[in-house]
């Protein structure tokens, strides 16, 4: 059994863009931890995240992507998010988590919103 | 999974070795069941995500990542669905914080059903939620 999670990643005008898919739960969530970590280490603090595929979050993943978020601002980047689907928004929305991401409906919306 | 049976010719009770690893066989489980039971989409995708953060804290916090059963009862009673999640670990320590990326597990399982119960027992936690679903239509599974 596995959860088909994956992370796909392009960069496009100096942001990294990474689109999740499959189910994020507390197995994989380490995953995505060690790679933001590896990144945000080499100095890139731009990402969009793109959901589109994302059928699944864990409240812990959304907390390494809170924490994330803290650190990348620290260094005046940002994370912003994209193609959540309604579930997944609402979820957000339960726990404040729109309130300190910026949440767009399309991966190009977010990369825009960075220049 | 150790045990699948049918409990008084109703629900479904399994039980299932307390690893990380299984968390998505207990969502592939639980998402079958609710499927016969023709819950809508949403309020699986709902249930699913109440089940895995309840497993997700048995394993965190019942065992500490250590070797133990999670014991999952589903039952459809007329539009409500009510499922507990129990183990026989270290008990629900209200106080105990979670790892700096956790703590909102329970606001999300809260924020998603009617009602839950939290039972601390002898040897263990029991929760049991209770959520009102929507019946999918018959041409849409």
């Amino acid at each position: 059994m596995n959860s088909n999670f994956e992370l796909i990643e392009k960069d496009v005008n100096g942001i990294k863009v990474i689109k999740i898919t499959g189910e994020l739960d507390a197995m994989v969530a380490p995953k995505l931890k060690e790679r933001l970590a590896k990144l945000v280490e080499n100095e890139t603090y731009n990402f969009v995240i793109n959901c589109e595929e994302l059928s699944h979050i864990n409240s812990l993943a959304m907390g390494i992507l809170r924490g994330k978020l803290r650190e990348v601002k620290g260094h005046d980047g940002d994370i912003k998010l994209s193609n959540l689907n309604e579930h997944i928004k609402t979820i957000f929305e339960m726990v404040g988590l729109d309130e300190i991401f910026e949440i767009c409906a399309t991966e190009e919306e977010a990369i825009a919103k960075f220049n | 999974m150790k045990e699948g049976e049918k409990v008084q010719g109703e629900g479904i009770k399994i039980i299932v070795p307390s690893a990380l690893k299984n968390l998505s066989l207990i969502r592939a489980l639980v998402k079958t069941y609710l499927i016969a039971e023709s819950v809508s989409k949403k309020d699986i995708l709902r249930l699913l995500t109440v089940i895995d953060e309840l497993a997700t804290n048995a394993i965190e916090h019942g065992y500490n990542y250590r070797n133990g059963e999670i014991s999952i009862f589903m039952i459809k009673e007329g539009t409500t669905v009510r499922i507990t999640v129990e183990d026989f670990g270290a008990g629900f320590d209200k106080q105990k914080k979670s790892k700096v990326e956790g703590g909102m597990g329970l606001s999300i399982v809260r924020g998603l059903v009617d009602n839950l119960e939290i039972e601390t027992k002898k040897v263990g936690t029991k929760f049991e939620i209770l959520k009102e679903v929507k019946e999918e239509k018959k041409d849409e599974l």
